[in-house]
Order: structure tokens, then sequence, then C-alpha cells
């Protein structure tokens, strides 16, 4: 749950999947790293799986500390710097006179 | 017919469309001064006419909706929101936003406060004003909704019920400006909106 399970390994039975790697590390000039490939490309699935409510329902877990930053950002990636960045730009523009804002403020 | 003078919010099509559809729309349209392009207003006009009948709930009956509200608003002839010309008009699917990008860049001191709905868009226009230099804070509707609150035009329960109809709405894309603007104030909306909105609230 907490992030803290990296030495886990996910398994899953790769038929052909696993024959297309092996043929492309044998045909590739240099080879593929099949591991990292295979990182990669949860990393992609994991975040393209993702809908709108489940990126709400990521960052609220985020938020109340029940996920870690590092599972947070493989799902939302640089989502999370944004909204920081959304944080800080709406409380600066907090911080202005709204009531110059207003049409009663020019005595309109 | 809204005048060509220029306010110190500068609003995007989305974002007019967003606030138009809440809550507070009649008391947001009368209370403050803003300023939109004619491009904006054009697109907005687009979506009324676009689609004659669309389907109650649906995204086109939505943007229709919105939008009429806010072309209607502009063409009343005391109104306090304005309409100013960008020459050359941009075109395209994001003209609305490059129109914006091109009123900063020749009249950026005039501005404060820039509302725009896409944080694409956001973060593009806040590059921009970096460059150039201005002291203008870019941010979500939910900022024009602030407004009224930061005044006590209205109570936090209607900013609340307001602010979580974006989120509704436009799902990640208003969450993100919305949650912000929870976080920032902060407004304890959990009080006030039932279970329903526990995905969209504040944390507590």
């Amino acid at each position: 749950m907490s992030g803290s399970s990296y030495d886990k390994t996910i398994q899953f039975r790769a038929g052909a999947e696993k024959e297309a790697a092996e043929l492309l590390d044998e045909i590739h000039i240099g080879g593929v790293n099949v591991s990292e490939l295979a990182r990669v490309g949860l990393v992609e699935m994991l975040r393209q799986s993702l809908d709108e409510q489940d990126k709400i329902a990521v960052y609220e877990r985020y938020s109340r500390g029940e996920i870690g930053e590092d599972v947070a950002r493989v799902l939302l990636d640089e989502k999370l710097d944004r909204m920081e960045e959304e944080k800080e730009s709406f409380e600066a523009a907090m911080e202005r006179d709204t009531s110059e804002f207003l049409t009663g403020s020019d005595g309109e | 017919m809204a005048s060509e003078a220029r306010y110190p919010i500068l609003a995007d099509t989305s974002s007019l469309i967003a606030v138009a559809n809440t809550t507070q729309w009649e008391r947001l349209k009368d209370a403050i001064h803003l300023t939109t392009t004619n491009v904006c207003k054009h697109e907005l006009q687009n979506h009324v006419s676009s689609n004659k009948y669309p389907l109650e709930g649906s995204r086109e009956h939505y943007l229709k909706r919105g939008s009429q509200r806010v072309v209607d608003h502009l063409d009343e002839d005391s109104s306090p929101w304005s309409c100013v010309t960008v020459v050359p008009r941009p075109h395209g699917p994001d003209a609305g936003e490059q129109s914006l990008k091109q009123e900063l860049s020749e009249h950026g001191s005039s501005y404060q406060i820039v509302s725009i709905l896409d944080s694409a868009a956001r973060r593009s226009i806040r590059r921009l004003i970096d460059d150039n230099g201005y002291d203008i804070d870019v941010v979500g509707p939910p900022y024009l909704l602030y407004i009224l609150l930061d005044n006590d035009l209205i109570e936090k329960p209607e900013f609340c019920e307001a602010t979580v109809r974006i989120i509704q709405t436009e799902g990640w894309t208003g969450y993100e400006v919305v949650k912000n603007a929870w976080t920032s104030i902060p407004v304890d909306c959990s009080e006030i909106l039932d279970g329903e909105y526990d995905d969209t609230l504040p944390p507590k």
C-alpha cells in the first residue's frame, strides 16, 4: 500500500510477448534491456489506464498521506508539480486587493 | 455593447463558460469588471449557433447555455464587461488562447489577473508573462468566485457549491483548478457539501 514493495516482482504469464522480447533482444544491435522495457511499458500502461476519476482519487489519497509521492508520481507524473504550481499561483492572486475588481469600486 | 476598456482581469472562452454555468452567475456578472477578446467572443458565438437543440445535460448543451449567457451579458449596453479587438486575428482551435497572448504582449501592463481553464494554456501564458516581466497571476475560474467570497458578496456554502460544479463538469481539469482554490483559501467545504463529493473535497 505505501510504496515499500519494490522488491516484489510483478509476474504474468508471458507467452508470445516473452518470445517477441527475446526475439528483439536477439536481432536488435546491442540487444534490448527486457526488464527496463517491461518496467517502462508498465508505467506507460498504468498512466494510460487512468481515467479522470482515477486521477482525482489517486491525488486525494496522496494528499491524505495514504500513498507516497513515489507511487503518486508513477501515476500522475508531472501533474504533481503542476498542482503545486497552480497552488502557488492562486495564493499569489489571493494576496491582491480583490475589491479593485468590483464594479462598485470605481463609483459606477 | 461592451466597451473596449481594459479591466484588470482578462478571461478566456472556457473560463467564462465555466462560471456562467455555476449557481453564482447572476451575482458574478454584475459584481465584477472583466475583459475578454473579440476572438473569445466569436468562439462563444460559435458554441451558441453550432448546435441548435443539444440534449439536456450534454457537453454541447453546457457549452451552448454558458456561452449564451456570456454573449448576452457582453451585448448589454451597460455591461461591466469589455471586449477588446485583437489584430491580426488568430484562427484555429486555440485561437482564443492565442488572442489572450497577443493582447498580453501588447497591453500586459493593463492586467493583474488572467483567468483561463485549460492548464496547458495557463502554463504557456505564465511563460509569456515571465518573459515580459509583467506582474500578472494566471489562475482558474474559481478565482472569479473567490473575488465574491473575499468581498462578502457570497457566503462559503455558495462558493463551495459553485466551485464543485466546475469539477463535476470539467473532470481532472476542473479538479486541478478547484482543488487549489480550496487548498489555498482554505474553505472547509466538507461541512457544506454532502458525501457525494468526497472525491473532490479538500483533505480533512
